[in-house]
């Protein structure tokens, strides 16, 4: 919804402000280029080269393509808190089988792992959608679930074979594989939820579930369908972080569901639904991550960056409430 | 009044409408069993002690939890807070300096002044996000239990050891057989209960939980209540965090890992609705216990650790499906059953 052009007596100056600042994406944009164009003046030789670069964007890939499931699931006003332990499931179910079975052909582990996954997803859906439960209890106990048996199945590191190891690691053109499914999955993901008329239905659910359902939409199915979807990329994410660092393992990512919440919500989605795009919860992921490498470079000690992280989130909360009330509900 | 209903249609509504009396019956049962099976390794006066001295710090924040998820809001900073309350109570008791100020050893009241009067603030900075900017009590809290937890860990260090004797007294004395955080935690709960049943102040909690501008319409301050239910959360917080580290000897920064999520869980199977406008203290109380007993019986019949996270997870969907499924259903084909018996007699009368 474009705010008509040139409101009455708006200089330019300030319409540019405006269109910038109700824009989320490009607001983070603008934000990660300045703060890049800095970090490159103060420290050159850490930050502007190829290698980092490319670590950055591979470091990316995980919170890139878990952020567009979410981003899904919060324009609905709902969110999936299930996605660490589900993405740990799907990568400790692969290693473990092949680890169990020898010669047990790889691709069906890797099947069998994202099927679980999915399922996961649906019994999210199901439970949130069709009973009713509380998205925030359902998705808390199966993250508890799902990395409960994550921990079961590889308490210390299983190595993942050659095999799989492949579908992480590789090399193409210069960047690894993994950078390439996230480029796909968040372009795949920004078309379908602001051009498909199937996934817009989810900014009408987050918006006024009653009115959505009562003007024909099918709520229930939407919103399982989306819970699938996200239980999908999770596994997906979860197969594809253990072939790149080589080993699976019960704890890993812990914590990342809520960094990818705080991504999308400065992403510019709204935890109470009907706002929210596939890019700016990307660009909110990268923001994320940039904020991660400043802290790194910076020495700041790693007990101390969770801190960080919650200011700039109290930070953008705050901003995005102010907004609201300056400029109105509609974007 | 109504005439068609049995004292069995009573004692079937207690059970599932009294979440409280059906986990305390859950209860007596698992301690039932769990005699039979492993005898006094479980039924001794030492286990049974030490399993209410383990939920003492849970069921403090059970309290006031309840208080929050009543009002329909919620707190994930309750362990940053609490350890918060520990760490400056720790360096007001031990003299440290801080940001360049010194601080000198303070008496035992003083020190535990400073560590509630922080927690507080805590508390009142989650109360101001929520009810004065407006941002969801998820968001917040959690961004605050980074803040704060960052906070705690600067100022207690990973460490603060050895703490004073005359401190660690007030949670390491033994009476009855029972350490003092039990009978601590004994009164919080109790006083806690009668509060939100019979002063006007707490009752106000319902009518926010059940609908937010009514409650508002009718007069109710409602920012002014939540961000003093927020306070009171950090008061509980920076309160069990302090006997914890009197319990333990030493101020530790570090939250307790997963706090949020037990006592979370605890209070929602305790019977608080999410949604708000349900639950008592009681329930909460009765939930620490549930989910304890559960941990601890599974410890001790030797099922692996890793089940625990399981098993929790499942029980909260259980209490939630149930609370959906058979609650509600109950509560409709009762009313439904009052509704019709009222017709047949209103027909009998002729005007």
């Amino acid at each position: 919804m474009k705010r008509p052009a040139g409101r009455d007596g708006e200089t330019g100056l300030r319409r540019l402000a405006r269109v910038t600042l109700t824009n989320r994406a490009l607001s983070l944009l603008i934000l990660v280029l300045l703060i890049s164009a800095l970090m490159t003046a103060l420290f050159p030789k850490y930050f502007f080269n190829y290698y980092n670069l490319r670590q950055l964007l591979f470091y990316l890939a995980t919170p890139g393509i878990l952020s567009v499931g979410m981003v899904f699931l919060i324009v609905a006003g709902l969110f999936d808190l299930s996605i660490g332990g589900n993405l740990a499931m799907a990568g400790t179910i692969t290693a473990a089988i092949l680890l169990t079975v020898p010669g047990f052909p790889y691709p069906l582990a890797i099947l069998i792992a994202v099927a679980a996954s999915t399922l996961a997803g649906v019994i999210n859906g199901l439970l949130v959608a069709y009973v009713g439960v509380n998205a925030l209890i359902t998705t808390l106990a199966m993250m508890g679930i799902l990395r409960g048996i994550a921990v079961m199945l590889a308490k210390s590191p299983i190595s993942v074979p050659a095999g799989v190891a492949n579908l992480g690691a590789t090399f193409v053109l210069g960047f690894q594989i993994p950078i390439y499914y996230m480029i796909v999955i968040v372009l795949i993901g920004a078309f379908l939820l602001a051009k498909t008329r199937y996934f817009r239905q989810l900014y009408y659910i987050g918006g006024n579930r009653k009115a959505a359902e009562l003007s024909g939409i099918n709520a229930k199915r939407v919103l399982l369908v989306t819970f699938l979807i996200s239980g999908f990329l999770a596994g997906f994410v979860g197969v594809v972080q253990a072939a790149g660092s080589n080993a699976a393992i019960g704890i890993i990512q812990d914590g990342i569901e809520l960094k990818v919440v705080t991504a999308v919500i400065i992403g510019g989605g709204s935890l109470a639904g009907g706002k929210g795009t596939v890019l700016g919860a990307f660009m909110g992921a990268l923001f994320m991550l940039l904020i991660d490498t400043i802290m790194t470079i910076a020495s700041v000690n790693n007990m101390y960056q969770p801190f960080i992280v919650g200011i700039i989130l109290v930070l953008a909360v705050t901003l995005d409430v102010v907004l609201q009330r300056k400029y109105g509900a509609g974007r | 009044m109504n005439g068609t209903s049995t004292s069995r249609d009573w004692i079937t509504g207690q059970l599932i409408n009294n979440r409280a009396l059906s986990l305390f019956l859950l209860v007596i049962l698992i301690v039932c069993g769990m005699s039979i099976g492993f005898g006094s390794i479980f039924f001794s006066l030492g286990n049974l002690s030490g399993i209410l001295l383990n939920l003492a710090s849970e069921a403090i924040l059970a309290v006031g939890m309840m208080y929050l998820i009543v009002s329909g809001v919620i707190d994930l900073s309750i362990g940053a807070n609490l350890a918060l309350g520990g760490a400056i109570t720790g360096i007001c008791l031990q003299g440290s300096t801080l940001f360049g100020l010194v601080i000198n050893p303070q008496p035992v009241p003083v020190a535990i002044i400073w560590g509630l009067l922080s927690s507080c603030l805590g508390g009142l900075l989650n109360g101001l996000l929520v009810a004065r900017v407006g941002v969801s009590a998820l968001i917040a809290t959690l961004a605050m239990s980074k803040i704060i937890g960052g906070a705690a860990l600067y100022i207690g260090g990973s460490e603060i050891a050895n703490l004073p004797q005359s401190f660690c007294v007030l949670s390491q004395t033994k009476l009855l057989a029972f350490f003092m955080p039990v009978y601590y935690t004994a009164v919080i709960v109790v006083i806690g209960a009668i509060l939100l049943a019979r002063m006007r102040f707490f009752r106000r909690f319902y009518f926010i939980g059940g609908n937010l501008r009514s409650a508002g319409l009718s007069g109710i301050n409602v920012p002014g209540t939540i961000t003093v239910m927020f306070v009171i959360m950090g008061f509980l917080a920076g309160l069990a965090g302090i006997i914890f580290a009197a319990r333990m000897g030493n101020a530790s920064g570090n939250t307790l890992p997963n706090i949020e999520l037990n006592v979370i869980t605890a209070v929602i199977v305790g019977g608080g609705s999410l949604l708000g406008g349900k639950g008592t203290v009681a329930g909460a109380f009765m939930g620490v216990i549930f989910i304890n007993l559960i941990k601890t019986s599974m410890v001790i019949a030797g099922i692996d650790i890793y089940w625990q996270p399981i098993v929790i997870g499942a029980i909260l969907i259980g209490a939630v499906v149930f609370d959906i499924v058979i609650q509600e259903r109950y509560t409709v084909s009762v009313n439904l059953r009052k509704l019709q018996a009222r017709r047949a007699r209103s027909v009998g009368h002729t005007p």
